[in-house]
Protein backbone atom coordinates (compact mmCIF):
# COMPACT_ATOMS: atom_id res chain seq x y z
CA UNK A 1 0.00 0.00 0.00
CA UNK A 2 1.59 3.48 -0.62
CA UNK A 3 2.33 5.06 2.20
CA UNK A 4 0.58 8.27 1.79
CA UNK A 5 -2.57 6.22 1.25
CA UNK A 6 -1.90 4.50 4.39
CA UNK A 7 -1.11 7.37 6.32
CA UNK A 8 -4.24 9.01 5.49
CA UNK A 9 -6.51 5.73 5.57
CA UNK A 10 -4.76 6.27 9.53
CA UNK A 11 -6.49 9.43 9.99
CA UNK A 12 -9.54 8.22 8.65
CA UNK A 13 -9.81 5.02 11.00
CA UNK A 14 -8.26 7.88 13.88
CA UNK A 15 -11.45 9.94 12.82
CA UNK A 16 -13.53 7.38 12.86
CA UNK A 17 -12.57 6.20 16.45
CA UNK A 18 -13.06 9.46 18.06
CA UNK A 19 -16.93 9.74 16.23
CA UNK A 20 -18.82 6.89 17.72
CA UNK A 21 -22.22 7.28 16.06
CA UNK A 22 -23.31 3.37 15.13
CA UNK A 23 -25.04 0.54 16.63
CA UNK A 24 -23.81 -2.95 16.68
CA UNK A 25 -25.09 -6.24 16.86
CA UNK A 26 -22.67 -8.50 18.37
CA UNK A 27 -22.26 -11.72 20.05
CA UNK A 28 -21.76 -12.15 23.00
CA UNK A 29 -21.32 -15.07 25.39
CA UNK A 30 -23.23 -16.99 23.37
CA UNK A 31 -26.07 -14.47 22.90
CA UNK A 32 -26.88 -11.35 21.04
CA UNK A 33 -26.46 -8.19 22.12
CA UNK A 34 -27.05 -4.55 21.10
CA UNK A 35 -24.71 -1.71 21.68
CA UNK A 36 -24.55 2.00 20.82
CA UNK A 37 -20.89 3.51 20.47
CA UNK A 38 -20.53 6.18 23.32
CA UNK A 39 -23.14 4.65 25.30
CA UNK A 40 -20.63 2.51 27.19
CA UNK A 41 -22.91 -0.03 28.37
CA UNK A 42 -24.85 -3.11 26.43
CA UNK A 43 -28.55 -1.87 25.15
CA UNK A 44 -30.08 -5.33 25.51
CA UNK A 45 -29.12 -9.11 24.90
CA UNK A 46 -30.63 -11.38 23.23
CA UNK A 47 -30.89 -15.53 22.81
CA UNK A 48 -31.20 -14.92 19.10
CA UNK A 49 -29.46 -12.85 16.82
CA UNK A 50 -32.99 -11.66 14.67
CA UNK A 51 -34.24 -10.45 18.17
CA UNK A 52 -31.34 -8.57 18.44
CA UNK A 53 -31.40 -7.16 14.77
CA UNK A 54 -34.77 -5.91 15.80
CA UNK A 55 -33.74 -3.99 18.69
CA UNK A 56 -31.12 -2.26 16.75
CA UNK A 57 -33.53 -1.41 14.23
CA UNK A 58 -36.14 -0.20 16.44
CA UNK A 59 -33.29 1.70 18.03
CA UNK A 60 -32.37 3.11 14.42
CA UNK A 61 -36.23 4.09 13.68
CA UNK A 62 -36.57 6.15 16.91
CA UNK A 63 -33.44 8.26 15.63
CA UNK A 64 -31.06 6.34 18.35
CA UNK A 65 -28.92 5.56 15.59
CA UNK A 66 -27.97 6.34 11.87
CA UNK A 67 -26.23 3.07 11.10
CA UNK A 68 -26.03 -0.50 12.16
CA UNK A 69 -23.33 -2.94 11.75
CA UNK A 70 -24.33 -6.30 11.75
CA UNK A 71 -21.54 -8.75 12.85
CA UNK A 72 -20.63 -12.56 12.47
CA UNK A 73 -19.80 -14.44 15.57
CA UNK A 74 -15.88 -13.45 15.25
CA UNK A 75 -16.49 -10.34 15.68
CA UNK A 76 -16.33 -9.29 11.15
CA UNK A 77 -18.87 -7.45 9.63
CA UNK A 78 -21.29 -9.00 7.50
CA UNK A 79 -22.94 -5.79 6.59
CA UNK A 80 -24.18 -2.27 7.18
CA UNK A 81 -27.87 -0.72 7.44
CA UNK A 82 -28.24 3.02 6.84
CA UNK A 83 -31.13 4.86 8.27
CA UNK A 84 -34.03 4.72 5.24
CA UNK A 85 -32.08 2.37 3.29
CA UNK A 86 -33.40 -1.48 3.39
CA UNK B 1 9.64 -1.49 21.10
CA UNK B 2 11.52 -3.10 23.78
CA UNK B 3 11.37 -6.37 25.33
CA UNK B 4 9.86 -5.38 28.18
CA UNK B 5 6.72 -4.69 25.55
CA UNK B 6 7.33 -7.39 22.91
CA UNK B 7 4.80 -10.26 22.58
CA UNK B 8 5.82 -13.41 19.90
CA UNK B 9 2.35 -15.35 18.95
CA UNK B 10 3.45 -18.54 17.78
CA UNK B 11 0.24 -20.07 16.27
CA UNK B 12 -0.94 -20.80 12.48
CA UNK B 13 -1.52 -18.88 9.66
CA UNK B 14 -4.62 -20.40 7.99
CA UNK B 15 -7.52 -18.68 7.14
CA UNK B 16 -9.62 -20.43 9.52
CA UNK B 17 -7.61 -19.89 12.40
CA UNK B 18 -7.52 -15.73 11.30
CA UNK B 19 -10.54 -14.58 13.68
CA UNK B 20 -8.67 -15.56 16.51
CA UNK B 21 -5.29 -14.37 15.65
CA UNK B 22 -7.10 -10.90 14.47
CA UNK B 23 -8.59 -10.90 18.06
CA UNK B 24 -5.54 -11.53 20.11
CA UNK B 25 -3.63 -9.46 18.08
CA UNK B 26 -5.79 -6.45 18.37
CA UNK B 27 -6.44 -7.28 22.32
CA UNK B 28 -2.31 -6.89 22.66
CA UNK B 29 -2.16 -3.70 21.33
CA UNK B 30 -5.35 -2.54 22.71
CA UNK B 31 -3.06 -3.15 26.08
CA UNK B 32 -0.14 -1.43 24.73
CA UNK B 33 2.25 -4.65 24.01
CA UNK B 34 3.51 -4.97 20.10
CA UNK B 35 2.83 -8.24 18.56
CA UNK B 36 5.24 -10.29 16.82
CA UNK B 37 4.46 -12.98 14.17
CA UNK B 38 7.01 -15.35 12.43
CA UNK B 39 4.94 -14.02 9.31
CA UNK B 40 6.37 -10.40 9.32
CA UNK B 41 10.30 -11.61 9.78
CA UNK B 42 12.99 -10.56 7.28
CA UNK B 43 12.85 -12.83 4.24
CA UNK B 44 16.23 -12.64 3.83
CA UNK B 45 16.87 -14.78 6.81
CA UNK B 46 16.08 -18.27 7.50
CA UNK B 47 12.78 -18.93 8.99
CA UNK B 48 14.32 -20.50 12.23
CA UNK B 49 16.10 -17.74 12.75
CA UNK B 50 13.68 -15.45 12.47
CA UNK B 51 11.30 -16.97 14.60
CA UNK B 52 14.40 -17.67 17.18
CA UNK B 53 15.69 -13.74 16.76
CA UNK B 54 11.53 -13.27 17.87
CA UNK B 55 11.70 -15.22 20.76
CA UNK B 56 15.03 -13.95 22.20
CA UNK B 57 13.44 -10.45 22.02
CA UNK B 58 10.15 -10.96 23.49
CA UNK B 59 9.43 -11.01 26.82
CA UNK B 60 5.69 -12.50 26.57
CA UNK B 61 4.70 -15.26 24.66
CA UNK B 62 1.65 -16.95 23.47
CA UNK B 63 1.71 -20.71 21.88
CA UNK B 64 -1.54 -21.61 20.54
CA UNK B 65 -1.30 -25.35 20.14
CA UNK B 66 -4.99 -25.85 19.22
CA UNK B 67 -4.28 -26.99 15.41
CA UNK B 68 -1.25 -29.26 16.08
CA UNK B 69 -3.87 -32.15 15.07
CA UNK B 70 -3.81 -33.35 11.64
CA UNK B 71 -7.56 -32.38 9.97
CA UNK B 72 -6.91 -34.52 6.75
CA UNK B 73 -6.15 -38.47 6.11
CA UNK B 74 -2.55 -39.25 5.81
CA UNK B 75 -1.90 -35.87 6.98
CA UNK B 76 0.94 -35.52 9.77
CA UNK B 77 0.82 -33.65 12.58
CA UNK B 78 1.68 -30.13 12.98
CA UNK B 79 5.00 -30.03 14.25
CA UNK B 80 5.96 -26.35 14.45
CA UNK B 81 3.92 -24.66 17.29
CA UNK B 82 5.04 -27.06 20.15
CA UNK B 83 8.66 -26.80 18.75
CA UNK B 84 8.71 -23.20 19.11
CA UNK B 85 7.10 -23.48 22.41
CA UNK B 86 10.40 -25.60 23.22
CA UNK B 87 12.37 -23.40 21.72
CA UNK B 88 10.89 -20.48 23.76
CA UNK B 89 10.90 -22.97 26.94
CA UNK B 90 14.37 -23.48 26.31
CA UNK B 91 15.19 -20.04 25.94
CA UNK B 92 13.73 -18.92 29.82
CA UNK B 93 15.60 -21.72 30.90
CA UNK B 94 18.74 -21.64 29.52
CA UNK B 95 18.92 -17.81 28.34
CA UNK B 96 20.22 -14.34 30.00
CA UNK B 97 18.79 -13.42 33.17
CA UNK B 98 16.39 -11.13 31.39
CA UNK B 99 15.33 -13.73 29.17
CA UNK B 100 14.64 -15.95 32.33
CA UNK B 101 11.99 -13.32 33.29
CA UNK B 102 9.91 -14.36 30.54
CA UNK B 103 6.24 -15.08 30.63
CA UNK B 104 4.36 -17.47 28.47
CA UNK B 105 0.59 -18.20 27.73
CA UNK B 106 -0.34 -21.91 26.03
CA UNK B 107 -3.56 -21.81 24.14
CA UNK B 108 -5.77 -25.14 23.15
CA UNK B 109 -9.40 -25.35 22.10
CA UNK B 110 -10.28 -28.27 24.39
CA UNK B 111 -9.43 -28.72 28.21
CA UNK B 112 -6.88 -31.31 28.82
CA UNK B 113 -6.39 -32.17 25.05
CA UNK B 114 -2.96 -31.28 25.37
CA UNK B 115 -1.52 -34.11 27.96
CA UNK B 116 -2.71 -36.71 25.19
CA UNK B 117 0.23 -35.20 22.74
CA UNK B 118 2.65 -32.70 25.13
CA UNK B 119 2.17 -33.82 28.93
CA UNK B 120 4.80 -32.31 29.73
CA UNK B 121 4.01 -28.83 29.12
CA UNK B 122 1.69 -29.56 32.16
CA UNK B 123 1.75 -27.10 35.35
CA UNK B 124 2.31 -23.83 32.87
CA UNK B 125 -0.74 -21.26 32.13
CA UNK B 126 -2.54 -23.02 29.80
CA UNK B 127 -6.23 -21.58 28.63
CA UNK B 128 -8.67 -22.96 26.71
CA UNK B 129 -10.50 -20.50 23.51
CA UNK B 130 -13.04 -23.34 22.26
CA UNK B 131 -11.61 -21.63 18.91
CA UNK B 132 -13.92 -18.83 19.68
CA UNK B 133 -12.20 -14.92 18.85
CA UNK B 134 -14.53 -13.55 22.09
CA UNK B 135 -12.95 -16.12 24.66
CA UNK B 136 -9.38 -15.56 23.16
CA UNK B 137 -9.61 -12.11 24.01
CA UNK B 138 -10.91 -13.05 27.89
CA UNK B 139 -7.66 -15.43 28.01
CA UNK B 140 -5.51 -13.14 26.93
CA UNK B 141 -6.38 -10.35 28.72
CA UNK B 142 -6.75 -12.48 32.10
CA UNK B 143 -3.65 -13.50 31.43
CA UNK B 144 -1.98 -9.97 31.06
CA UNK B 145 -3.47 -8.69 34.09
CA UNK B 146 -1.73 -11.22 35.64
CA UNK B 147 1.34 -9.65 35.44
CA UNK B 148 0.23 -5.88 34.21
CA UNK B 149 -2.34 -5.64 37.23
CA UNK B 150 -6.15 -4.69 37.90
CA UNK B 151 -5.60 -1.37 36.05
CA UNK B 152 -6.33 -2.80 32.64
CA UNK B 153 -9.86 -2.67 30.61
CA UNK B 154 -12.14 -5.65 31.06
CA UNK B 155 -12.43 -8.41 28.78
CA UNK B 156 -16.02 -7.32 27.68
CA UNK B 157 -14.79 -3.64 26.73
CA UNK B 158 -11.97 -4.72 25.07
CA UNK B 159 -14.30 -7.14 22.84
CA UNK B 160 -17.04 -4.23 22.30
CA UNK B 161 -14.12 -2.37 20.85
CA UNK B 162 -12.95 -5.39 18.74
CA UNK B 163 -16.55 -5.36 17.28
CA UNK B 164 -16.78 -1.41 17.12
CA UNK B 165 -13.10 -1.29 15.43
CA UNK B 166 -14.32 -4.06 12.96
CA UNK B 167 -17.14 -1.60 11.80
CA UNK B 168 -14.97 1.50 11.14
CA UNK B 169 -12.62 -1.07 9.30
CA UNK B 170 -14.68 -2.08 7.08
CA UNK B 171 -15.95 1.38 6.23
CA UNK B 172 -12.64 2.95 5.75
CA UNK B 173 -10.63 0.03 4.52
CA UNK B 174 -12.67 -0.41 1.42
CA UNK B 175 -12.77 0.10 -2.33
CA UNK B 176 -14.40 3.37 -2.01
CA UNK B 177 -10.66 4.58 -1.03
CA UNK B 178 -9.33 3.33 -3.87
CA UNK B 179 -8.44 -0.43 -1.85
CA UNK B 180 -8.55 -3.88 -3.90
CA UNK B 181 -9.90 -6.97 -2.47
CA UNK B 182 -6.33 -8.00 -2.20
CA UNK B 183 -5.24 -5.24 -0.58
CA UNK B 184 -7.49 -6.36 2.61
CA UNK B 185 -7.16 -9.62 2.47
CA UNK B 186 -3.46 -10.15 2.00
CA UNK B 187 -2.99 -7.18 4.41
CA UNK B 188 0.72 -7.39 6.29
CA UNK B 189 0.01 -7.51 9.76
CA UNK B 190 2.10 -4.57 10.57
CA UNK B 191 0.25 -2.41 8.49
CA UNK B 192 -3.14 -4.15 10.08
CA UNK B 193 -1.55 -2.68 13.61
CA UNK B 194 -0.90 0.84 12.06
CA UNK B 195 -4.62 0.76 11.19
CA UNK B 196 -5.96 -0.70 15.05
CA UNK B 197 -2.95 1.95 17.19
CA UNK B 198 -4.37 4.91 14.97
CA UNK B 199 -7.93 3.93 15.74
CA UNK B 200 -7.26 3.52 19.60
CA UNK B 201 -5.74 7.24 19.22
CA UNK B 202 -8.87 8.11 18.73
CA UNK B 203 -10.84 6.44 20.55
CA UNK B 204 -8.86 7.70 23.55
CA UNK B 205 -8.57 10.59 22.71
Amino acid sequence: MDEQVRINLGQLLRNAGASGNKAHVISKEGNWAVFKEGAGRILGEFPTRILAINKARELMRTGGTEMIVLHRQDGSVERVQVANQR
Amino acid sequence: MPFENNVFINCPFDKEYKPILKAVFFCLIYLDFNPLLSETTNSASSRISGIQNLIEKSKYSIHDLSRMKSTRKNELARFNMPFELGMDMGCRRFGTEIQKQKFMLILDKERYRYQQSISDISGNDIAIHDDSPEKAIRQVRNWIRKFAGDQIDSANKIWLHFNEFNGDFYEVISPQNMLTDADVSEMPWSEFAFFIQEWIKGKKK
